[in-house]
């Protein structure tokens, strides 16, 4: 009965509407498309500093109960080391899309990516 | 006082049957729960392209008005955000109908069957519905995340709805004798 009343035109739209779905997901779905550009650094109180994220390198925040090792590779940021008890903002691990951020609330450290276009509006855990 | 006597036609009363049936499903599928916002199976469409196929567009485009307005009514949601979304999306099924019946009259070899007129109504109706939201209400780029999905479940929902209307179109044609089912190439 199917293949009966599947007329060639049905076919032809079919096999563009499976195209056309594909072609979304391949546009809106894909990461690219939120860039990070640099990170902000926020430490207790001081005011953010921007770190570039094309440049590779690890550096060193001191934060409320000691210094926070941050590294950025490859247009990514991760926390490499923390006095903190919980490490949790190690377990996060690498954060590469824009908008992302990484915190560790005991010693009062945030980085954020920030890009042109913004992947979050906000991220809970 | 002088009195209106309305004429009736044999088509108006046709478009009053099934523009009540329309509305019923309408009606009932708006009470159905969804698992996201946003995301119904759209069966009345199913009414607008079986009348299309044994009426031709105009008493589609008749019906498939007809219907968002008054379900709007009755649902209580005549001028607001969810009508607008309803009417901007039918409108969008119905002008790719019409290309497409418009097509398959000057190609006959690539005429389209209910499968192809319910998938191209449901892309064509969530794709500008999607825009009409997002000009109209929510202007933010997260929004496009969501666009492939709804794309994918339209496409899935209007295979589902071509394969009922298939069916009904079958039987319609066995219990009534139509020898040949007139897909939108000429009014009856």
């Amino acid at each position: 009965m199917l293949t009966g009343r599947l007329t060639r035109g049905d076919i032809i739209v079919l096999v563009v509407a499976v195209f056309f779905v594909a072609y979304l997901y391949s546009v809106y779905w894909q990461n690219a498309r939120f860039p990070g550009e640099y990170i902000h650094v926020v430490t207790g109180d001081d005011a953010p500093k921007k770190i570039s994220l094309l440049q590779n390198q690890v550096f060193t925040v001191n934060g409320k109960i000691g210094a926070s090792k941050i590294q950025v590779e490859g247009g990514r940021v991760r926390f490499v080391s923390s006095p903190c008890v919980n490490k949790l903002c190690l377990h996060q691990g690498w954060l590469n899309l824009s908008g992302g951020i990484i915190a560790c609330v005991p010693n009062q450290i945030s980085a954020s990516i920030i890009g042109r276009e913004s992947r979050f509006d906000a991220i809970n855990f | 006082m002088a009195i209106l006597t309305v004429k009736t036609y044999k088509d108006d009363h046709v478009i009053a049957w099934l523009t009540a049936l329309a509305i019923t499903v309408h009606v009932l599928e708006s009470t159905l729960p969804s698992p996201f916002p946003g995301f119904k199976p759209g069966l009345a469409n199913i009414v607008t392209i079986i009348v299309l196929c044994r009426y031709g567009i105009k008493m589609a485009a008749w019906v498939s008005l007809l219907r968002v307005l008054v379900s709007s009514l009755l649902l209580g949601t005549f001028m607001s955000p969810t009508f607008m979304l309803s009417l901007s999306g039918a409108a969008a099924a119905l002008m790719v109908l019409f290309l497409a019946i418009k097509m398959t009259h000057f190609y006959p070899f690539w005429a389209l069957g209910p499968i192809g007129y319910s998938v191209l109504a449901a892309i064509a109706h969530i794709s500008v519905q999607f825009y009409v939201a997002y000009y109209l209400f929510i202007q933010h780029d997260a929004l496009f995340s969501l666009l492939p999905v709804l794309a994918t479940t339209s496409l899935i929902f209007g295979i589902i709805s071509g394969l009922i209307i298939s069916s009904v179109l079958t039987n319609l044609e066995n219990k009534f004798g139509c020898t040949k089912l007139n897909y939108g190439n000429k009014r009856y």
